[in-house]
């Protein structure tokens, strides 16, 4: 892997990026514009606004669980990835360790979905 | 691949004399035409048009109509320029600069995850070592910017799409990645012409039909398509995230969402279909165009006859079912490697 291999796509994200700020610039040049205080309210369909201006409210997370199962579950498929890589030049004692580690990861995987599924409120 | 190389700039006439260089040079000719973003943005207009014509067929409604000759082909073109001279609403309590800059954002990194998808042995605009995490570090990205959108409109739809969008694709990604991990096992790379190449005896599907329908189903809620669309359901939060943007803003947000479209399409091609290869009748990116459309169809087929999952739904579906078939989908990829190797 070189640094090199990334120019070409640095490039290509320039040309873009300039490409769509120009059709932005366009845009604004040639569109009418006429201010109103309704049109720059928060959409909500069509009819006066309920409750707060504010459109960021509080949630209920309910899925605080899962988002920390994802928290392990990505990194420890970034580690499974440059396994498969070397895939065939380990031998059948280093590929068993890393079928047991996936088999671990399973059971783990079916206590937390146990654990998620018990907390989950919206059943 | 090669670079730029950057000479000794004495005077104007060099200078001038590298600009033309660099404008003449094959690395240019990629970006800008043949792989690169004028290739794109037809293929994706013609996308935007198939998409339409095919669901008014499915609904028995008659589709775009008028613009172009042919069943209204230049419809997309017509729309982008009837929408460059609409206005460009920002809402008042919007966080402005974020606001603005989300739509650039998302359209570039939309198109950047096409820079490593070979259509061809040669045409790539960057054969990146590690073009599948590339991919996947990329596509990562789509929820943050969903959220960010989601966030600077500061209104309460656009807020809850985000939310949602961030939830769903943190859902997918994992079973997303694992189905991929069957392909690398198989392949032995995370170069998309190495992955491509391995197919010339057997396309993936074949060796691992589970894994490209894991793939296939995790891909359509990472793009937020129907069934998974709940991130801009129409009926229940308006147009999700969306739902402030108007004007040139939307347009470039619907161009990222169907390059979205293309890119899931391709990358299936590339990792199951045996991408490129095919009778050698006919050029190589011809075939990869074929298949990627083929896929495409697919995904708008699906579009057209299923309906909406609910929320809780999508978490078992995500979770419960997706995550665990990839993991015995994992246990089948050695499987079929250790047959194919006949070693152990």
């Amino acid at each position: 892997m070189a640094v090199e291999e990334f120019i070409p796509i640095l490039i290509f994200q320039v040309c873009l990026v300039i490409m769509f700020v120009l059709a932005l610039i366009i845009s604004r040049i040639v569109s009418p514009r006429n201010p109103d205080p309704m049109k720059t309210t928060p959409f909500e369909c069509g009819e006066e606004l309920i409750g707060s201006e504010e459109g960021r409210t509080q949630f209920v997370m309910q899925y605080y669980p899962y988002l920390l199962m994802f928290l392990i579950f990505d990194v420890s498929s970034m580690f499974l990835f440059a396994w498969a890589v070397a895939f065939s030049t380990f031998t059948l004692e280093n590929n068993l360790s890393i079928i047991i580690f996936i088999l671990v990861i399973s059971s783990l995987l079916g206590y937390s979905l146990y654990y998620a599924a018990k907390k989950e409120s919206w059943k | 691949m090669n670079a730029v190389n950057i000479p000794q700039i004495v005077n104007l006439q060099q200078l001038i004399m590298f600009i033309f260089g660099v404008l003449k040079s094959e690395l240019f000719f990629k970006i800008i035409i043949f792989p690169g973003i004028f290739t794109i943005l037809i293929t994706v207009s013609e996308l935007i048009w198939l998409e339409r014509k095919y669901l008014a067929k499915m609904q028995l409604r008659v589709g775009p109509q008028y613009a172009g000759r042919i069943a209204g082909i230049l419809q997309p073109v017509a729309d982008f320029i009837k929408l460059l001279f609409k206005e460009t609403i920002i809402p008042e309590k919007a966080d402005k600069i974020f606001f603005q800059i989300v739509p650039i954002i998302l359209v570039t990194v939309a198109a950047t995850t096409l820079t490593v998808i070979p259509l061809s042995e040669t045409d790539v605009i960057s054969n990146l070592g590690v073009g599948l995490l590339f991919t996947f570090a990329i596509l990562a990205m789509f929820p943050i910017l969903a959220l960010l959108a989601g966030w600077a409109s500061n209104s309460k739809y656009p807020f809850i799409g985000g939310i949602r969008a961030l939830f769903q694709q943190i859902s997918y990604e994992v079973p997303l990645w694992f189905s991929a991990l069957g392909v690398v096992i198989l392949a032995g790379s995370l170069n998309f012409v190495d992955i491509v190449r391995a197919q010339e005896t057997f396309w993936f599907i074949l060796l691992l039909p589970l894994g490209a329908l894991i793939f296939l189903v995790a891909m359509t809620a990472e793009l937020e398509r129907i069934p998974f669309d709940l991130p801009e359901a129409e009926t229940e939060i308006v147009s999700g995230w969306i739902a402030e943007y108007s004007g040139m803003n939307y347009a470039l947000i619907m161009l990222s969402l169907y390059i979205k479209l293309y890119f899931a399409s391709a990358m299936f091609t590339a990792l199951f279909l045996g991408g490129w290869l095919g009778p050698s009748i006919l050029p190589p990116a011809f075939w990869f165009l074929t298949k990627t459309f083929i896929v495409a169809l697919v995904l708008m087929t699906i579009r057209g006859v299923l309906p909406r999952v609910r929320l809780a739904d999508l978490i078992k579906i995500g979770w419960e079912r997706l995550l665990i078939l990839s993991l015995v989908n994992i246990i089948l990829a050695i499987v079929v490697k250790l047959v194919l190797l006949g070693v152990y």
